[in-house]
């Protein structure tokens, strides 16, 4: 989010590229895509059409073929595969769709896959090593946080937001810093309960 | 693959960004929050996409001389951890809106852009006098935000200009923004209040009151405000504003609330709000 960020030196290609159609616009994200450095910087773009977006989800490297108009939110679950992050209300009023991207927690029905290249995006499935789970997915299954589990991807990635912003502090903070989160179960009090778990374990 | 849809650029300098919001039909895209799915349900038909997040001098929050200057693509979140008394009216409307991942993506320059009657940050511009500085091929010009919304979702700003930044001046005294919501979060305001006052020996020396979801734009409610100064800001100096504020709005009924409910909501959140601001502005000391 820094300026530092910022790749200054893609700014004299961008105009060149700009109406060029598929091809073109393909060309430059692949070869963002290839070098590491380059990923990280946020190069100036032009899309029309699809084209390969470059996505760094839960540390692997994913270029589908999208245009413009694709969500984050369709592009991990129907282009990459990745069906952990759920589609509610693909409005941003429920929470389940919650992903992070470099480390805050957003909606990824709310915003264009476009608009993430060179982002670190985790969802639920970045969480766990292994058999080991995340302390706040283990939490939620200690406090039985959910029951038909729909909305608990959002709630855990929600809940790690949370806890890392420092808004877990008490109980009355973590209902109001959590409230972008729906859970028609209505499974409050254990997912407060579990969250208050994980911030005491990960604190 | 159908190609319908949009262009989409992503400008990194103002020079850029003004160029991309020349093309015909352009839309400037800071968090997408409101955007995106109202593109998606056909409400508005881009044919570019501008994003103006990758803009450098539209981030962030600085002094500029006496004023505090908001690059208009700062999100919600980075404005709520801040702790600006200068700009306590505008903070509690920015850390209300939508939830915690509503406001890491939204800015204050989309809040003041789209000019929704019930936008959260928007009272608290109008009370501490924001000026919003627009840029486009033809120039700059300022544009005080009393004077940007004309209508519901409509203000004086170009589909060529970008908001390029907001400007506070810093003032002595409180400030404050309350809303009624019938639930705390993820919720629009049914009624808004925004109230700064100016306070010298524990007299009201200066004020401005603004309301919001209770007429077609965030307004000004001058009338109420002048009722203020001079005053210590008793029950009856603020019954007085209560009853000036009442005069200015016109509320209609809508999906949240009825034209009687506003009207009765109105009154009791301007006290509330008059009552928090008066209490920052005495327990603020001068710059």
């Amino acid at each position: 989010m820094s300026s530092d960020e910022i790749g200054a030196e893609s700014t004299a290609t961008r105009r060149t590229v700009l109406r060029a159609g598929v091809a073109a616009a393909a060309a430059a994200p692949i070869a963002a895509g290839q070098d590491t450095a380059a990923a990280d910087t946020e190069p100036a773009g032009t899309q029309t059409g699809p084209a390969r977006v470059p996505l760094k989800v839960n540390g692997r490297l994913h270029e589908p073929e999208l245009e413009p108009r694709v969500t984050l939110l369709d592009a991990l679950r129907e282009r990459i595969g990745l069906t952990g992050t759920k589609k509610g209300c693909d409005r941003g009023e429920c929470g389940a769709c919650t992903v992070l991207v470099d480390g805050r927690r957003i909606k990824s029905c709310l915003t264009l896959a476009v608009m993430q290249q060179g982002r670190e995006i985790t969802t639920v499935e970045g969480l766990a090593h292994g058999e080991r789970l995340h302390p706040v997915q283990a939490a939620f299954i200690g406090n039985d946080a959910l029951q038909c589990g729909f909305c608990t991807p959002g709630q855990v990635m929600s809940a790690i937001g949370c806890i890392e912003e420092g808004h877990a502090g008490s109980d009355a903070e973590i209902k109001e810093w959590m409230s972008g989160n729906l859970c028609r179960c209505s499974c409050y009090p254990n997912i407060v309960a579990a969250v208050r778990q994980a911030a005491r374990e990960l604190r | 693959m159908p190609t319908t849809g949009f262009t989409y650029l992503r400008p990194l300098t103002v020079a850029d960004l003004i160029r991309d919001l020349a093309e015909p039909g352009a839309f400037a895209l800071a968090g997408g929050t409101d955007l995106v799915p109202l593109r998606a349900a056909g409400a508005i038909t881009p044919a570019v996409l501008v994003d103006v997040k990758h803009v450098a001098e539209l981030r962030g929050v600085e002094t500029e001389g006496d004023a505090i200057r908001i690059g208009a693509a700062t999100t919600l979140a980075d404005l709520g951890e801040r702790d600006g008394r200068s700009l306590d009216a505008i903070l509690d409307g920015a850390k209300i809106v939508g939830a915690a991942q509503t406001r890491e993506r939204a800015t204050l320059g989309g809040n003041l852009c789209r000019s929704s009657p019930a936008g959260d940050t928007l009272c608290g511009l109008l009370v501490l006098d924001a000026v919003a500085e627009l840029q486009s091929l033809d120039g700059i010009r300022h544009v005080p935000v009393r004077d940007f919304f004309t209508g519901p979702s409509r203000n004086v700003k170009k589909p060529s200009e970008a908001l390029v930044s907001i400007r506070v001046p810093v003032r002595e005294g409180g400030s404050a923004y309350r809303r009624f919501t019938y639930r705390r979060s993820m919720d629009l305001a049914v009624v808004g209040v925004a109230a700064w006052l100016s306070i010298e020996d524990g007299v009201c020396v200066n004020a401005a009151i603004a309301i919001g979801a209770v007429a077609p734009t965030p307004r000004l409610v001058p009338a109420a405000a002048e009722t203020l100064v001079g005053t210590t800001c008793d029950d009856e100096a603020i019954a007085h504003a209560c009853e000036h504020v009442v005069a200015a709005s016109s509320p209609i009924d809508d999906v949240r609330g009825t034209r009687d409910h506003r009207l009765r909501v109105l009154r009791p959140l301007t006290r509330d709000t008059l009552l928090l601001a008066l209490t920052r502005a005495l327990g603020s000391s001068p710059p």
